[in-house]
């Protein structure tokens, strides 16, 4: 149809990762190269760091039965859908939300981070594990602060 | 990451390269100690070669922050990247820790001169982490 965009091409990278400091790591930098890649270079320091501190959140305080963190990440025309997801014990999601952390708190600051550099944060917790949605739209001009060369490669 | 650790007239400067983050803050801890450990309790840190940080890294900040707090010490930091500034405005740390965008400002607010590096005090940690 006149005036219709065509479909870009959805590309997606899947990472089943062992429960462990180091993969944490290595998670970060397939998904820093993936993002940066496919064009989302100006987001990749925050698209990192929100997955750095939901996979810290499984490495920390989920015990998955299968010994596993799981991140799927989808890009798409202008944002970046990012689930990340654990078989673990789960949490009382409600309970952490209205937990107010004291300003000088020195632990539990990464669900703040999440949830302040995210567009969309969705949270699933049981008995079977914990479900994290979360999309990153690609930075309109003015959106964010321009002088961002430091983050850059 | 590295911790470059200089003396500037009663200052203590501690500039953090690289990444502090769940992996680099045992290295930023040991230096801390050491500090402590040595009555250092005026303190300017420097993060403007920081490139990233996550909140395990922010914990480290606050905890060092309380600690100079308690000692009756000052405690200034250098921010000029926008990153990370926004990443001190998510929890609010902006409006509560003294931020300058340079040496120059920090030590202004301070009121002190430039002063000398203190090469070997450190010299037994050296460059560990990434």
């Amino acid at each position: 149809m006149k005036g219709d965009k065509p479909k870009a091409a959805t590309k997606e990278l899947t990472l089943h990762l062992p429960c462990t400091k180091e993969a944490i790591l290595e998670a970060r930098m397939k998904l820093d190269s993936f993002v940066r890649q496919n064009g989302f270079e100006r987001e990749a320091c925050d698209i990192t760091l929100v997955a750095q501190e939901a996979l810290k959140n499984i490495y920390q305080h989920a015990h998955p039965i299968d010994k596993k963190m799981h991140l799927h990440c989808t890009i798409e025309r202008d944002r970046v859908l990012l689930e990340i997801w654990d078989k673990g014990k789960g949490f009382n999601v409600g309970e952490v939300e209205r937990r107010k952390r004291p300003i000088m708190s020195t632990h539990g600051r990464g669900f703040e981070l999440m949830q302040g550099l995210t567009d969309s944060f969705e949270i699933k917790s049981g008995s079977e594990g914990t479900f994290l949605r979360m999309t990153l739209k690609k930075w309109e001009s003015g959106k964010r602060p321009d002088s961002l060369e430091q983050c850059l490669p | 990451m590295k911790v470059e650790v200089e003396e500037k007239s009663g200052f203590t400067v501690v500039s953090v390269v690289g990444e502090l983050d769940v992996y680099t803050v045992p290295l930023f801890r040991k230096v801390l100690l050491k500090l402590e450990g040595a009555r250092k309790h005026n303190l300017i840190v420097d993060l403007s070669k920081l490139t990233f940080l996550d909140s395990s890294g922010l914990g480290a900040l606050i905890e060092i922050y309380q600690k100079i707090q308690s000692a009756q010490g000052e405690i200034v930091f250098i921010l000029d990247n926008p990153r990370i500034l926004r990443v001190f405005e998510l929890v609010n740390l902006d409006k509560v820790l003294t931020i300058h965008p340079n040496l120059g400002r920090a030590f202004q607010h301070v009121g002190a001169p430039s002063g000398y590096v203190d090469e070997e005090f450190f010299s037994d940690i050296g460059d560990e982490g990434r």
